[in-house]
């Protein structure tokens, strides 16, 4: 943990990422003998290049369906979906996606996980090797290289999963609850890993959780989906000095007043659910 | 955060040497049941002559009919008569012959079949009545018929063994690929894998386990269906040899040649036990967790 004498901020890097831009998006899902199921009703989003933006709402409001549209995933019903211009669809080499649940492949030591995206985009051995290895170190586990995922406790095998999605150093990166699975302590360590290599590559992220204290310590921008056809009720600026120290934020005074605000609307619709 | 100033449980003042723990690099190589490595084997020997002994015993003593039930040095004497004559090289050869040729082509044809099925739900919809169908007739029916299309020789072995071992082979190897979860290939398509790396990095490996297991166990059934058959009929055979001493009451060479028959599937079992495992040190690594 840093010490204050530490604390002469280092530099944001300068914004990365890509523009991601929802217009008018809906999304129905038909499930054969029932009634089609209006997931995410008419919504319109900006992601700025480099800007950290949140998802929070109760469950089964449709930020993960956003998300996937996003990714590519899930081919919208209605609307369009670009990045820096272009329709979103699935496999871009420059969005990085990650999920709750690691999705190692059990085969692999942490080092041949984390070398798969460049091994399937053809990147020379040797190169890949040198940069899973450098990037697991980044992310402290320098001297779990070659353990298999098994051999791995829980939020080592996450720290795996989100070296494997940075690797490539995507310009959009979008993640569904990544941390949800952890216990308290080990979510902490993780948002503060994240978050410092965020600081440093900025590109632009899009961030799904159900925990709202994990929203405002990361984000930019926290978007507050309602139930029932999911849809965006409110969008707040979070004015959080960067780079933040994820620990020292838990007394921020800032930080509580945020967490009241936001809190007295997501309550509603919580209990609306 | 508030922290709560923590109360030291013992003045400072009364130092105590700190109980020295054990070196970790002790611990962890001392296995959870180090102490079994010498009692089980010495158990196993023990045990085993014991039955051998009581067996001998009651054999010499007219409890049970040795005209029936053999007796063990008798056997033992049997066994090196045989070792090195036409029990061994002409019989066994020409079982274990038959059988891991027939192995050998239901192990290629049984993988490349559900590999090519489970990249077509359709087809493999098509097909699964009929497989199922199959795979229900007790093969050993079959052993009448392909002695009749493929004579005494070892045609009709490997054809029986093949009958059996196909099918065990193809379904656990269809099993380990479609054991893929969802999620894997999820990460697939995130990753933009095209169709033919999805198969070589996301599925494929995962199936290697249940391809091991269809291969073993459609070893031990294509040795089922071979010995079965020779019994019936055959020029030469392990299985020839049971039913030929069987009835000519030598029972003695009857359990010589079970010993045969068991001692070269275990070893073949063995070898396959042993490239699984170095191949699949991964779930080693998860065994030992
Ligand atoms: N593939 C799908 N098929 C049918 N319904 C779906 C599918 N995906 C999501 N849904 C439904 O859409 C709604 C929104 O789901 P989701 O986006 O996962 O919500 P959230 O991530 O906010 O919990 C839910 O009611 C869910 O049941
Ligand atoms: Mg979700």
């Amino acid at each position: 943990m840093s010490s204050p004498s530490m604390s002469a901020p280092e530099r944001l890097g300068p914004p990365r990422g890509a523009r991601i831009e929802v217009s008018d998006v809906y999304q129905y899902f038909a499930s054969p003998g029932k009634e089609p199921v209006l997931a995410v009703d008419t919504t319109s989003l900006v992601i700025e290049p480099g800007e950290f933006v949140c998802f929070v709402g109760p469950s089964g409001c449709g930020k993960t369906t956003v998300l996937n549209q996003i990714a590519g995933l899930v081919k919208p019903t209605g609307g369009t979906v670009t990045l820096d211009g272009k329709t979103a669809k699935e496999g871009r080499p420059d969005v990085g996606y990650l999920l709750a649940r690691d999705g190692l492949l059990p085969w692999r030591t942490a080092l041949g996980n984390v070398m798969l995206p460049m091994e399937l985009r053809g990147t020379p051995r040797a190169e890949a090797e040198h940069r899973a290895a450098g990037m697991l170190e980044t992310v402290g586990l320098g001297k779990f290289l070659h353990s298999y995922p098994s051999q791995l406790s829980h939020g080592m095998r996450q720290r795996t999963a989100l070296s494997r999605t940075l690797v490539v150093e995507p310009t959009t990166i979008l993640m569904d609850e990544p941390f949800s699975a952890l216990d308290a302590e080990t979510r902490l360590r993780l948002q503060g890993v994240f978050l410092k290599l965020w600081e440093h590559h900025r590109s632009s992220v899009c961030f799904v959780t159900h925990d709202l204290s994990e929203a405002i310590v990361m984000a930019d921008r926290i978007l507050v989906f309602g139930a029932r056809p999911g849809k965006i009720i409110a969008d707040y600026r979070i004015n959080l000095e960067r780079p933040r120290n994820v620990l020292e934020l838990q007394e921020n005074d800032q930080y509580h007043h945020y967490f009241q605000e936001i809190w007295s609307v997501l309550r509603k619709e919580l209990a609306a659910a | 955060m508030s922290t709560p100033t923590a109360t030291p449980a013992e003045p400072m003042s009364t130092p105590r040497p700190a109980p020295s723990a054990p070196p970790p690099g002790e611990l962890k190589t001392k296995r959870k049941h180090a102490h079994f490595r010498w009692s089980v084997p010495l158990g196993w020997l023990v045990f085993g002559l014991l039955l051998i002994g009581i067996w001998e015993i009651c054999a010499t003593t007219g409890v049970v009919n040795p005209v029936y039930f053999g007796q063990p040095s008798l056997i033992v004497q049997s066994l090196f008569q045989n070792l090195f004559g036409e029990l061994l090289y002409v019989h066994t050869v020409a079982t274990f012959t038959g059988v891991i040729l027939g192995w050998l082509l239901a192990s290629a044809l049984g993988i490349a079949a559900a590999l090519a099925l489970s990249a077509s739900p359709y087809l493999l919809k098509v097909i699964e009545p009929y497989f199922t169908m199959a795979n229900s007739l007790p093969r050993v029916a079959l052993a009448p018929l392909f002695l009749l299309w493929f004579g005494l020789g070892v045609e009709a072995k490997v054809a029986l063994a093949f009958s059996l071992a196909f099918f065990v082979v193809f379904s656990n190897t269809l099993a380990g690929v479609q054991s893929a979860e969802s999620e894997r290939r999820l990460l697939a398509r995130v990753l933009g894998a095209s169709k033919i790396q999805t198969f070589r990095k996301f599925v494929l490996p995962g199936a290697v386990p249940g391809i091991f297991t269809g291969l073993e166990l459609g070893f031990i059934f294509g040795m089922l269906a071979a010995v079965a058959g020779e019994m019936l009929a055959g020029r030469a055979g392990l299985g020839v040899q049971l039913q030929f001493y069987a009835n000519s009451f030598r029972m003695n060479d009857y359990f010589a040649t079970l010993i045969i028959l068991v001692t070269g599937t275990m070893l073949f079992s063995w070898l396959l036990r042993t490239i699984r495992r170095r191949l699949l040190r991964w779930q080693e690594a998860a065994e030992t967790e």
